[in-house]
């Protein structure tokens, strides 16, 4: 299958520190790669590399072919690269649906006149949109908080509001920083349900994640981080067995 | 369609039947004294209650605006037995018979307070379009006056190389050069993070006010002076006053509406979304950059058409009108009044300019401390740290009732 995103030796230095290094990976649609490795292997600084926050220092990022290389992270969204955050980031201000909406902005077409007399394509736009907001709010399960503000959800439902958000401009391969983490057994589950809800979407994933049971459960691939390297990668199965993983999570057997 | 249109018919016919004892009784004791251009004096002899009527009257006006904006619990204790009245309070129904009073305050104001109120409407203005930046987009700007001031330096050397230009052929030319050079002091700045921008456009007031002060061009120190009646040309049969103060408040308005309808918009949302997280809006795709230039330079654009109507008002320009003393002033309004809240910030400048003018006024105050307006400055600078302290949000900024930004397409 013909990869939909995909990367060749990628490598983020910060000053003498290489916080990643040719790094390889691909993911096609339907598919969930899992990033996982110890605290400080990398795994975020990758994610900022792909979408645009950081800009690599070796390497390149494909999508569909294209080098997407340090172009800026809003052009990187409007690819189809959506991405949530590790440590939340909604605008939490704001209510949930406005939260969602703002994911739709790169679709509108800003026409200063059009919005200022509430021309008849602007109000049909902004209706759609307002429909397919709640309809994402739906999916993932937050209808009844709509119009809650962001800030006063539970700390569960601002992960699922990240993921409706980052749904919301409408992405092809999506960036899922420890969605679960944080999350209790039973919270983690629905958190793998949605996931698998994504998947049946259409959507290519990255999903980085310490619950070992959500990672085996729904990856396709494991590639596995330490010091900004690849250890290993293959499927779960193979990746629970390899000694190298194990090494350098349970440490070197003395 | 219909709906709003009956509510608007219905909102009309409701207030004037309730102000209209109050209309008939001042109409009735002016003509009793022989005084029949002051209605709004009706307390007649006891000015300065009856300027404080009018200012609690626009007080209690903006934030019966403010609060039509929002969803209201009418299961409160409080609002539990004026439940009935919530179909009309929901409904801004009387904004088109507010405009008309406020416009129709040409023709009942006297002289003085038709003045005062050409320079809080200009304030307004001005604390209108610093909203944008620091209340919408979240961007500190220290200089605004600075675009004040190029406004009406702007209008004022175009009168004298033009003569007979008139403010309806001006003012789209400043309004886009405003903004040209708003959109051109945020370039190298508005990339970088933070306060960058503060210190440069605190730094660019300064120099331009430096720059028109010391000028020939300019008049230097003196500033300019021109003829109100060759740059206004009256309505027949009002002062040229009073069509000031017309142009001012029709000025007002419109800049009022499309504020609002760009805050609702995706533009607006985009705007809140950078104040509320600029690494998160960048990600979901909004052109961080463009959209603060964008904040930016509509807010300068507002800022040169704000001091084109001040030539309008005052006819005469000095540099300190580009101070820093005035920037404060006008970030104190937004500051005040509620950063990001559109009623809010006019709240804002109603009270910070309209407070100081009536205590200036009051006897009581002149007997007090002949030289009071001296203290203004510590004073607002007393309320500033007060609000700070229980009031950050502003009076009303509330964030409780800014989660949801209010469409009504």
């Amino acid at each position: 299958m013909n990869p939909l995103l995909h990367t060749s030796k990628l490598g983020k230095t910060f000053g003498g520190l290489k916080a990643v290094q040719s790094i390889d990976l691909s993911v096609a649609s339907n598919q969930i790669l899992s990033i996982i490795g110890p605290n400080g292997a990398g795994k975020t600084t990758l994610f900022n590399c792909l979408s645009g926050i950081y800009k690599p220092d070796d390497g390149d990022v494909f999508f569909e072919g294209i080098n997407i290389t340090g172009l800026k992270p809003y052009q990187i969204c409007h690819l189809g690269i959506a991405r949530t955050f590790q440590n939340i980031r909604l605008f939490p201000g704001l209510s949930a649906l406005d939260n969602v909406m703002i994911g739709q902005f790169h679709r509108r077409r800003l026409h200063p006149l059009a919005m200022l007399f509430r021309s008849e394509n602007y109000r049909n736009e902004e209706a759609v949109g307002y429909e397919a907001a709640l309809e994402l709010l739906d999916f993932v399960g937050l209808s009844e908080v709509a119009h809650t503000g962001a800030r006063n959800l539970a700390y569960g439902l601002q992960r699922r509001l990240e993921i409706a958000r980052a749904l919301a401009t409408s992405p092809r391969v999506l960036l899922l920083d420890e969605p679960a983490a944080g999350m209790n057994p039973s919270e983690a589950e629905h958190m793998v349900d949605l996931i698998q809800r994504l998947r049946g979407r259409g959507l290519a994933i990255i999903l980085i994640e310490h619950h070992m049971k959500v990672v085996m459960q729904i990856s396709d691939h494991i590639m596995v981080l330490d010091h900004g390297e690849t250890i290993a990668t293959g499927t779960p199965e193979e990746v629970r067995n390899d000694p190298k993983v194990i090494a350098a999570y349970l440490g070197k057997e003395s | 369609m219909f709906t709003r249109l009956r509510n608007y018919i219905l909102g009309f016919l409701g207030l004037a039947f309730i102000t209209f004892p109050f209309l008939w009784l001042s109409l009735k004791y002016n003509y009793a004294t022989g005084n029949v251009a002051t209605v709004l004096n009706w307390a007649h002899g006891v000015k300065f209650f009856s300027n404080l009527t009018v200012a609690f009257a626009i007080v209690a006006i903006l934030m019966a605006l403010h609060y039509s904006n929002k969803k209201w619990n009418w299961s409160h204790p409080i609002l539990l037995t004026l439940r009935p009245l919530a179909p009309l309070v929901e409904q801004p129904w009387w904004t088109p018979f507010l405009m008309v009073v406020v416009l129709s305050a040409a023709f009942y104001l006297d002289h003085k307070s038709l003045g005062l109120g050409c320079m809080l409407g200009i304030y307004m203005i001005l604390a209108l379009g610093l909203n944008i930046t620091i209340g919408f987009t979240g961007l500190l700007v220290l200089g605004y006056a600075a675009f004040y001031a190029f406004g009406a330096y702007l209008f004022a050397l175009a009168q004298q190389y033009i003569p007979g230009l008139q403010w309806w052929v001006a003012f789209p030319f400043i309004f886009v050069l405003g903004s040209a050079l708003g959109w051109v002091i945020g370039l190298p700045c508005l990339r970088l993070r933070g306060d960058y921008l503060a210190i440069v456009t605190l730094g660019f007031a300064e120099s331009f006010k430096e720059l028109i002060g010391n000028l020939n061009l300019t008049g230097s120190d003196i500033g300019l002076s021109l003829s109100a009646r060759s740059m206004v040309k009256a309505i027949p049969g009002l002062t040229v006053l009073q069509t000031t103060y017309i142009i001012v408040t029709v000025f007002l308005f419109v800049i009022l509406f499309a504020i609002r309808r760009l805050y609702l918009s995706p533009i607006g949302r985009a705007w809140v979304a950078i104040r509320e997280d600029e690494v998160a809006a960048n990600s979901m795709g909004i052109d961080v950059v463009r959209m603060k230039l964008l904040a930016f330079a509509i807010s300068a654009g507002i800022g040169a058409v704000a001091g084109m109507l001040f030539i309008l008002y005052s006819s005469y320009i000095n540099p300190a009108t580009a101070a820093f003393e005035q920037s404060v002033i006008i970030l104190a309004m937004v500051v005040l009044g509620g950063l990001g809240s559109i009623y809010g910030v006019m709240l804002g400048a109603a009270l910070l300019y309209l407070i100081p003018e009536f205590l200036r006024d009051s006897q009581l105050i002149q007997d007090f401390s002949p030289n009071f307006s001296d203290y203004r400055l510590l004073i607002f600078g007393a309320i500033m740290v007060a609000m700070m302290l229980l009031r950050p949000q502003g009076l009303l900024g509330s964030h409780r009732h800014k989660h949801e930004i209010k469409r009504d397409t």
